[in-house]
């Protein structure tokens, strides 16, 4: 009896394990159809990674891969949409060797980190030229193509920041935007135009002047960035080898922006919000101005989805970041594609990656999800400089910066961020009628540039 | 009819156990293999991790990354002690601190809480059962909707606090920030109580009711009072349930991640800053953003011995009240 037990037993075990390790039933399928008339037609199966770009990211990109895979009959594309929270680590994984696909979005930070890691595909001289070269595409954009004079991956669209703002409530202020928007001074002076008028929306609701995303906002550094920029600092000296965030000129522009709290002219509540709840409170009409990018124009143009009040839609308009002693800039961030090195099919991917930054494909794309192309020949297109709130983001971009492109930038980032996010505390703890002081900013701001220059050797 | 006599420990071989238990063997033999490769494995790598210079430009060389010996462990546990570390030391430093706030409230809050509610679901009453099921409600909720709710219950515009506080009862005049700076510790404290409260409850219930009535009479008899009958009755019988759920308490809030997707939604970021960046995830940040991944390893097996230290403490220390008497 135990012995037949103990064979059953062992029959059991052997016949789980072996169903586990069995190779799952695979339905035949058909082989991929050449197309005998094109020469040398391309062949294989990409995966794609995007993220959740605009509304409908499946049905922008659908769109665009329809038209890709009736040119290359042989090549099918199959997309999968991952979202930003998971992106990093699943590429990271990619690039360490596990599964992952041909092709990526890359978000314009991650660059050099994944550049560096050696796990992406390196464009050469002749196919950049085929993308019409590093001139075709826009400065600021173009320069987070590569690292250490490798170009991995190839700017596809274009994240630029501007001011939106309310037209009526300016011009019930008695305000022209080229007098309000002018620098910093023209435009403090705005918003305290603005609290002084103490208007109100149609709900009733009074309208704050400006709205500035917290401590818990995902454009922490990057929103800070535009004031430092424009009052003459930089985030790093010039050849990205040290801290340059708390010199005066950057430590005034931060001081400037932080302060517009202390001096209350922001919502009271204003340190609570991130780059979405700004997006709706401006959408609901109670506020004047903030800080965003240009996906918010399908909101206001599409009131029945987006859920826009009438007032914020029919009056929205933009001004580029004001001016400072040091200049007038933006930040343009955006996303890359990148091929993987463990890519079996590098010429499809390449054509892909070629198409994609193609004038059509560029124009419908970007205008499917609300962000500007990353070509020149894109962005100049009638589709969008013709359009009067396009067409401030384009100017806006001509004077772009963004991150360094070196290898460390993910270490910088990942330094300054929390300094900027701990300005923010200090901002509520100094309270809504106090402004953070100088003193203040620069204290921090030394502390984290003493942590960015060991990172860097110094 | 045969008494089954308990036999002594044989002084067998390990060959000839082998061979009497091979069924035995044989079918933990699977669990056996997956714990070796999801646990012990990963485990032992982490740990030979901890001492190679494994980073952003040597990630590809992977186990094969420069050995650094002890370097990741003297520069944390070095920059701890002396309070002189880098900054991501000493945000490992401020993340320890607020760790142990945050496990201190939290579980004292938890215990209290489920103490109260167990007394009052131990009672008779009418709607008892409804009562019972109502209570474990919380505890169903994914910690990512927790924190989604609570946010909406926390904010200062419109926020449900702040309309009871301002409007409804008018104890304060202006909203309050309850999700800013030193607020936020209770505003992620009270939604993680609020979440755990359940299970500690039941735990408890599910203790109180194995406590004989004899015992409360005889108390009684001998003219005991209320609190008297539940000190030496009621607490002997809830020690060992109060004992074993604290310690899993405190393994969940201290080094689990639990928290972390609560205080993520909660506050729609997962860099927490000052005041509620808690340990685990500190590590997680700052080994995987940083792409520090020995120095990473090397705070993982720091923050490891300290959990099998506090567990061992633990058993030892209340050995006896985990049992009940």
């Amino acid at each position: 009896m135990r012995k037949s037990m103990l064979v059953v037993s062992v029959l059991i075990v052997a016949a789980m394990l072996l169903g586990a390790c069995a190779k799952p039933t695979v339905a035949p399928t058909e082989a991929p159809v050449a197309d005998v008339a094109t020469e040398a037609p391309l062949s294989g199966e990409l995966v794609l990674w995007i993220m959740p770009n605009g509304a409908d990211p499946q049905a922008a990109i659908d769109a665009e891969l329809a038209e890709f895979m009736a040119l290359n009959p042989g090549v099918t594309v199959t997309t999968e949409v991952v979202g930003w929270g998971d992106a990093y680590s699943r590429i990271q994984t990619a690039v360490e060797g596990g599964e992952g696909p041909c092709v990526t979005q890359m978000g314009t930070t991650w660059i050099p980190t994944f550049g560096t890691m050696g796990g992406l595909y390196e464009f050469s001289a002749d196919e950049i030229a085929a993308f019409g070269g590093a001139e075709n595409f826009v400065p600021a954009s173009w320069t987070t193509a590569g690292i250490e004079g490798k170009t991995v991956s190839i700017p596809w669209f274009a994240d630029v920041r501007a001011i939106a703002y309310r037209a009526d409530v300016l011009e019930a202020v008695g305000l022209t935007p080229e007098e309000a928007f002018k620098d910093t001074d023209s435009f403090q002076a705005t918003l305290e135009a603005v609290k002084a008028a103490g208007l109100t929306n149609a709900a009733g609701v009074t309208i704050d002047p400006f709205l500035s995303t917290g401590r818990n906002d995902w454009n922490v550094w990057q929103n800070a960035s535009m004031w430092l920029w424009n009052y003459g600092g930089d985030l790093l000296n010039a050849d990205g080898t040290a801290a340059a965030f708390n010199s005066d000129a950057a430590v005034a522009g931060v001081t400037f922006y932080y302060g517009l709290y202390g001096k209350g002219l922001t919502a009271s509540d204003t340190l609570e919000l991130n780059s979405s709840s700004t997006d709706a409170r401006f959408g609901e009409g109670s506020a004047f101005a903030y800080m965003t990018g240009p996906w918010i124009i399908s909101n206001a143009r599409n009131i029945e989805v987006s859920g826009w009040a009438e007032e914020a839609a029919n009056n929205l308009a933009f001004a580029k970041i004001p001016a400072g002693p040091g200049g007038q800039y933006t930040f343009v961030g955006g996303s890359n594609l990148s091929i993987m090195k463990t890519c079996e099919y590098p010429e499809a991917a390449i054509a892909l990656v070629q198409y994609l930054t193609s004038k059509t494909s560029q124009i419908r794309y970007a205008n499917a999800i609300g962000m500007l192309p990353s070509t020149i020949e894109g962005q100049t297109d009638a589709t969008f400089v013709d359009d009067p709130l396009f067409s401030v983001f384009i100017d806006a971009a001509k004077n772009g910066k963004t991150s360094a492109a070196i290898a460390d930038w993910g270490q910088v980032e990942n330094t300054i961020n929390p300094a900027f996010q701990a300005l923010w505390e200090t901002v509520a703890a100094d309270g809504p009628s106090t402004p953070i002081t100088e003193a203040e900013v620069k204290a921090t701001l030394d502390d984290a540039a003493a942590t960015v220059d060991s990172l860097l050797g110094n | 009819m045969a008494i089954p006599v308990i036999s002594k420990p044989s002084k067998k071989t390990f060959g000839a156990k082998l061979r009497r238990y091979r069924i035995a063997y044989l079918f933990i033999a699977p669990a056996v293999l997956v714990m070796l490769l999801v646990h012990i494995i990963p485990t032992l790598q982490a740990i030979y991790m901890s001492f190679l210079d494994l980073n952003l430009r040597t990630l590809l060389q992977y186990l094969h990354a420069p050995w650094v010996g002890l370097e990741h462990y003297s520069r944390i546990l070095g920059g701890l002690i002396s309070g002189e570390g880098d900054s991501l030391v000493k945000g490992l430093g401020q993340a320890l601190k607020n760790s142990f706030w945050f496990t201190l409230w939290t579980q004292a809050g938890t215990l209290v809480g489920s103490l109260i509610m167990a007394l009052l679901l131990n009672r008779k009453f009418k709607g008892r059962g409804i009562a019972r099921t109502l209570v474990l409600l919380p505890w169903v909720v994914p910690t990512f909707a927790v924190g989604i709710i609570w946010q909406f219950i926390w904010m200062q515009k419109g926020g449900l606090a702040n309309r009871l506080l301002v409007d409804w009862l008018h104890i304060v005049d202006k909203p309050i920030s309850f999700m800013i700076n030193q607020n936020a510790r209770f505003a992620l404290i009270i939604p993680t109580i609020w979440n755990g409260l359940p299970y500690s409850t039941i735990m408890l219930l599910s203790a109180l009711q194995t406590v004989p009535d004899d015992l409360y009479e005889a108390a009684s008899i001998d003219g005991a009072n209320a609190w008297q009958k539940f000190w030496s009755i009621t607490m002997n019988y809830l020690k060992p349930i109060i004992f074993i759920t604290t310690m899993f308490g405190i393994i969940f809030n201290f080094f689990g991640f639990g928290p972390y997707n609560i205080a993520v939604s909660l506050f729609s970021s997962d860099n927490l800053g000052t005041y509620v960046n808690l340990l685990t995830i500190a590590i997680v940040r700052q080994t995987f953003n940083n792409q520090l991944y020995g120095y990473g390893a090397a705070a993982s097996v720091l923050v490891m011995i300290v959990a099998l230290v506090f567990v061992g403490l633990w058993y030892s220390l209340f050995r006896k009240q985990l049992t009940s008497e």
